[in-house]
């Protein structure tokens, strides 16, 4: 690496401190000469953002002719050197990083309630996507995504690490036991079995940004609207509600002209059941309340 | 650390965009405030003097979901970045939990980037806090503008300590890399929650979140 910079002097003298740029140091910056700065006095300097010479040391480095320029002027007075004009020159050697360093890795999958966006923000841009590291092994830990803009027609694809790894088997021993049944449940057999329960006619599983994860309410149209309402439309029940002496809420049931339905909602997984005539048989609410209990614990945070 | 509050079962976590004057930081909120939903977040709380500068904080506040029964919400405050407010800086700064320091990508703003990124420091030190284990994030903003910084040399001077942390270009006015940023430092800020609340502890261990 070369010992010495050498700088443009107009670019430095464009730049002299404002107080103290008399007509004969103005006159220099029109011109074209330069000096050789030691590289030993910008090194030491770089971190700072800031690079100065004292005025005596400047008055060293003129060439002969210029040096009576900065006659008059506090030999101690600080000039600065614009980092421009030094970056067109530096050697990439003297901004190496320290080697010792350790990249930060998160260790785990973790989607945010700002993923979503962050991922739609990548596109949009045509940058690459926000995606967690990929040295990354763990089942994610939380999906808290919140939605930011309408949500997409179905039908949907699982747009989420969450919501994808919610279509797994669950092979919850638990959640066996509460539908009495030998067969491994994955997520579209928990739902079907949450229809059938007694006095219900259908069962829809949303995420909490709108999506439809799986299940069905018999009109598609139907279903799209409560994916997309009900969630936020409970969020906002639930947190009045958390202002009172009345507890979490747990459920919201929707007595219709022609239909009744209740929503749940823990996590982001919303769930929406159909009534067939009247609301819930006794225990059957609790049971659905289990369920997805159950269902965020194996599959969310 | 997270404000849990058991009887309202809900955590609460404090995100503060640092930075020097003119650097973005207002700009990151107003358009995050743009694209959450309104059911999600509440009012973007501004103070400005007449030039439209920070004078105290942005506040917008983002409500998430629940985490093991627990509803999680996000607090965004930024600092004013000019010199002499550093005793707002210092209460804003009071229980953060991460921090996304915005750098202004202009020559001539170097100094003022390095003198505010010590002053963040100095102030989390007062905190018995470090950035050697908070989660934070480096956002080199107005990557729009004509002669800027190169990213080698921000990164030189501002992401050489030993802990190297994940940097990114961005143009808050747009929206470039805005929620980029802000999704990485929640991550880190979760992931450690994770680590050091949810996760099971040894037998007889206590969990704050569980119990």
């Amino acid at each position: 690496m070369s010992s010495n910079l050498r700088l443009g002097l107009n670019s430095i003298f464009l730049n002299f401190p404002h107080d103290l740029a008399t007509p004969e140091i103005r006159e220099v910056s029109q011109t074209e000469p330069w000096i050789e700065v030691p590289l030993s006095l910008i090194q030491p300097q770089l971190a700072s953002g800031r690079i100065i010479v004292t005025t005596a040391k400047l008055r060293e480095l003129l060439p002969t002719d210029l040096k009576e320029r900065l006659n008059g002027i506090d030999p101690a007075v600080e000039i600065p050197i614009p980092l421009q004009e030094i970056f067109k020159h530096l050697p990439s050697e003297a901004i190496q990083r320290r080697q010792d360093q350790e990249i930060e890795q998160v260790p785990v999958t973790i989607a945010t309630p700002f993923t979503l966006q962050a991922r739609e923000d990548a596109a949009r841009f045509g940058s690459a996507p926000t995606k967690p590291s990929e040295l990354l092994s763990e089942p994610p830990l939380v999906e808290a995504p919140l939605a930011s803009e309408a949500p997409e027609p179905q039908p949907q694809a699982p747009e989420t690490l969450a919501e994808q790894n919610l279509l797994n088997p669950l092979s919850s021993e638990r959640l066996q036991a509460i539908f009495m049944t030998d067969k491994t449940l994955d997520l579209h057999g928990a739902i079907e079995q949450i229809g059938k329960l007694p006095g219900l006619r259908g069962c829809l599983l949303s995420h909490q940004n709108g999506r439809k994860l799986t299940g069905q309410l018999g009109d598609p149209e139907q279903e799209s609207v409560v994916s997309n309402l009900l969630p936020a439309l409970f969020q906002q029940i639930s947190d009045r509600i958390s202002e009172t002496k009345f507890g979490s809420l747990e459920t919201v049931t929707f007595y219709c002209d022609r239909q009744q339905l209740s929503t749940f909602m823990q996590g982001q997984l919303c769930l929406t059941v159909l009534h067939e005539n009247r609301p819930f048989k006794p225990g059957v609410r609790e049971k659905i309340q289990t369920v997805i209990g159950e269902i965020i614990q194996l599959n969310a945070f | 650390m997270p404000i849990i509050n058991y009887a309202r079962k809900e955590i609460q976590f404090k995100v503060v965009y640092y930075g020097p004057a003119l650097g973005g930081k207002t700009s990151n909120l107003v358009y995050i405030h743009s694209r959450i939903s309104p059911v999600h977040r509440g009012d973007l709380v501004s103070l400005a003097t007449a030039s439209d500068r920070t004078l105290f904080f942005d506040f917008l506040p983002v409500n998430a979901v629940v985490l093991n029964g627990f509803k999680t919400k996000f607090q965004l405050y930024t600092v004013p970045g000019q010199v002499i407010y550093n005793a707002t800086r210092q209460l804003v700064l009071r229980n953060v939990d991460a921090v996304v320091f915005v750098v202004n990508s202009e020559w001539d703003k170097m100094e003022k980037n390095v003198e505010s990124f010590r002053n963040l420091e100095e102030n989390l030190q007062k905190q018995n806090l470090s950035l050697d284990t908070l989660p934070y994030a480096l956002q080199f903003n107005k990557r729009d503008l004509k002669d800027i910084v190169p990213t080698d040399y921000l990164e030189y001077v501002l992401n050489n300590r030993k802990r190297r942390v994940r940097s990114f270009e961005s143009i808050a006015s747009t929206g470039l890399n805005v929620f980029a940023t802000l999704d990485s430092v929640t991550q880190l800020l979760l992931h450690k929650f994770n680590q050091e609340y949810v996760q099971p502890r040894p037998a007889g261990g206590s969990d704050p979140v569980r119990s």
